[in-house]
């Protein structure tokens, strides 16, 4: 083999053992939302009047984890939401993708709150533009003690938070936490960055969110081996699924389907975790309109 | 994630080029007795020339060829391809690929039958079909969970245009089909003719 080709072989074979991996940032710790202040100061507000918040303790609790892609037509989305029988009077609604500009006349998870009849937190995660983005939780119940925590941040990625709180059911108060993972991760980094807000949690609560549990392997964050998907199980969300079951979690969630679907993929990417409480089927609702993700629920019978 | 350092590659690469310069000596080869020749020109060629030098004439057809792979066949995002023409219209090759991807390592391999339905010496329509093996392995980066790993096994097709003097260009589409279900993708191979 001449010269030129043996460097040919050299160079083909350090292109074919390629190595790429997303630098995942330090971990950093829940904080009182209270605490916060300037653009990311979070907001929150009860029912509107003659709409009291409950506070007897119910048997058992419906839960609604939904994407609502930004939610700018809160009262379509409200509409939408009302539309469903099996989530229009659902007790807790963990929120994801809200968004807040001044130039609006309220907060986007006011207006969707509001309009729902319910008592809403919203706390935002980034700056974005003019306003803010960020996580909402909805409540029938009294919402207590919110925190957030900045997840680790992924290289080529966005600040993406955890929005822990706990809901009053009478003598009672479940620790909840609402997530939006990052996109175009692979599990490992996945599980990297989920990982600080569901380690040290209570052994009764509920996690859920959009996990965007894709189902590729990704090539640097940027190019899905949509092939290899094909031919290896590369789908991150009964991996993640796995993990969580690690962690004592229930994955109610895991036989739903996809709860998106986009350029013909169906993925799913959003997910509800328990532990420590009885846990119904879960199940996707993709009759509601309003977002590019379906909402997910489940019933939770309290201990 | 830098838990997987790249001195896995660089080792790699060296016992690649260990193994190219074992080999590097010409060698001597006959075209095998039940290989059609190439054509009228090449049925006499000695393939060991093809080491002493670019070949004397554009008739003269090297038979070997390696090349790097981008997306196509390979699994991931870059391949190392090999291929061996059998006779005019008929080769066999193989790409393969390791790649670390955020700590999951990757094994892929896609060996092939080559078709040349059209074409002349440099400018060539081929057709190529095989299987598609593949390993993922997912250590975990944690350690309350153990990790996991998939095997499995799929079929390719792909088409596309080859150009080859002394230099291989193929620019390609393909399908891959596995128990995930039927996806479209397409590929870049550069490379040596040898």
């Amino acid at each position: 083999m001449s010269r030129a080709g043996r460097c040919g072989v050299a160079a083909a074979a350090v292109v074919a053992l390629g190595a790429c991996g997303l630098e995942v940032g330090p971990t950093a710790a829940w904080v009182d939302v209270a605490t916060v202040a300037g653009p990311l100061t979070a907001k929150t507000g009860q029912p509107p009047d003659g709409l009291p918040v409950e506070m007897a303790r119910p048997a058992t609790l419906r839960v609604v984890s939904f994407n609502v892609e930004m939610g700018a037509d809160a009262d379509a989305l409200a509409a939408a939401i009302r539309g469903n029988p099996n989530i229009a009077d659902a007790d807790v609604y963990l929120v994801q993708e809200e968004e807040d500009y001044p130039a609006e006349s309220a907060a986007r998870a006011a207006r969707l709150g509001d309009a729902l009849g319910l008592q809403w937190l919203y706390v935002p995660g980034r700056v974005k533009g003019t306003g803010t983005h960020g996580l909402a939780i909805m409540s029938r119940f009294p919402i207590t003690a919110p925190a957030k925590m900045d997840l680790p941040m992924i290289e080529k990625g966005q600040q993406r938070i955890a929005l822990r709180a706990a809901i009053e059911l009478g003598d009672l108060a479940l620790p909840v936490v609402d997530v939006h993972l990052e996109t175009r991760l692979n599990i490992t980094d996945r599980i990297l960055h989920l990982r600080p807000a569901v380690i040290d949690l209570p052994d009764t609560v509920l996690v859920a969110g959009d996990v965007n549990t894709n189902p590729y392997l990704w090539d640097d964050g940027t190019v899905p081996l949509i092939p290899t998907a094909q031919v290896v199980d590369t789908n991150q969300a009964p991996i993640l699924d796995d993990y969580m079951a690690e962690l004592g979690f229930a994955a109610p969630t895991a036989n739903v389907g996809p709860t998106e679907r986009k350029y013909g993929v169906e993925s799913r990417l959003d997910a509800i975790y328990t532990r420590g409480l009885i846990v119904g089927e879960g199940h996707v609702e993709r009759s509601v309109a309003g977002s590019d993700h379906w909402p997910v629920w489940v019933d939770v019978t309290l201990p | 994630m830098s838990q997987y350092p790249r001195a896995a590659i660089v080792l790699a690469t060296v016992g690649a080029l260990a193994a190219t310069d074992a080999r590097a000596q010409p060698t001597p080869m006959s075209v095998p007795t039940a290989v059609a020749p190439l054509n009228s020109a090449a049925a006499d060629v000695d393939l060991g020339s093809v080491d002493t030098g670019p070949p004397a004439s554009p008739t003269r057809r090297a038979r070997h060829a390696i090349y790097v792979e981008a997306l196509g066949r390979a699994g991931g995002v870059a391949g190392l391809g090999y291929g061996y023409q059998i006779s005019r219209r008929v080769g066999v090759g193989a790409v393969g690929s390791i790649n670390l991807l955020d700590g999951q390592r990757l094994y892929s391999l896609s060996p092939f039958v080559t078709l040349y339905p059209v074409g002349g010496a440099r400018h060539r329509w081929f057709v190529e079909a095989g299987p598609h093996l593949a390993r993922l392995v997912t250590p975990s980066p944690v350690p309350e969970w153990s990790g996991t790993s998939s095997n499995g096994v799929g079929g390719q097709l792909t088409t596309g245009y080859e150009y080859r003097r002394h230099v291989l260009t193929r620019v390609f589409a393909m399908v891959e089909v596995g128990r995930g279900g039927v996806a479209p993708w397409f590929g870049v191979d550069l490379g040596w003719s040898l």
